[in-house]
């Protein structure tokens, strides 16, 4: 009686099953690395923020500016190493220019983007400041960002998907 | 409206071309090997250009490679 692992030693030793249909497209995997790297940085961020673990001193707050340099650095060498690895390993799926499906994928998940991105920031520089001021605006503002970045890359994701 | 669906041939013509892979196809045509799945699957529908291609790469009528198929369903 066959169970999982010996399913999984025929598909990986059945050469139809070794082309290409089980690997995840490059821009889908560029999409995942962007997603995990905006929530794991900017997501602990926000948390700590939220938490009131770094006080909320008055302007410039450098105490706060520290940290959220510290999440903004290791969100570009998570993304610098990440695609630096993506590059190497494919390296023709790289250069190879968008085909009109992925232009279509980009041009319908920066649209929602683009709507989620504008109510934000609508409300965080037409409403918060007359009810917040300082780092609570900025926090805002970049939760937004996060937002609109989750749904951009959670769109790619979803479409290359269906 | 008319509702309906545009179905396709390639899968056919691709196997009737020695098998053709979808790579290979895409490579042809200047789109990649998920853009031809999707094709193939019905769930992308290319551009005019694109159909024009693939239909170019098998030597036949846009019209023997796609087609629209009214739906009786609705």
């Amino acid at each position: 009686m066959s169970n999982i692992f010996d399913i999984l030693l025929t598909m990986r030793n059945n050469p139809l099953l070794e082309n290409e249909d089980l690997k995840m497209p490059y821009r889908e995997q560029t999409a995942w690395l962007t997603l995990i790297a905006m929530c794991g940085t900017f997501g602990p961020y926000l948390g700590i923020c939220e938490a009131g673990l770094v006080p909320d001193a008055p302007l410039p707050n450098l105490r706060q500016m520290a940290v959220l340099g510290a999440a903004a650095l290791v969100n570009m060498i998570v993304l610098g190493i990440g695609h630096l690895v993506l590059f190497t390993r494919y390296p023709i799926e790289a250069k190879t220019p968008m085909d009109e499906r992925e232009r279509d994928i980009m041009r319908r998940s920066v649209n929602a983007a683009y709507c989620v991105l504008l109510a934000g920031i609508l409300y965080v520089g037409c409403v918060m400041p007359f009810t917040n001021h300082g780092w609570a605006i900025v926090n805002a503002t970049i939760f937004m960002v996060v937002i609109a970045e989750a749904v951009h890359q959670g769109m790619i994701i979803t479409n290359y998907r269906s | 409206m008319n509702q309906g669906f545009i179905s396709n041939r390639i899968r056919t013509l691709r196997f009737h071309r020695g098998e053709m892979s979808q790579g290979e196809l895409g490579q042809r045509i200047g789109v990649t090997r998920q853009t031809i799945a999707a094709i193939e699957a019905g769930k992308y529908s290319p551009s005019l250009e694109a159909a024009f291609r693939i239909a170019q790469v098998f030597g036949v009528p846009l019209g023997d490679v796609f087609q629209w198929e009214e739906n009786v369903f609705r």
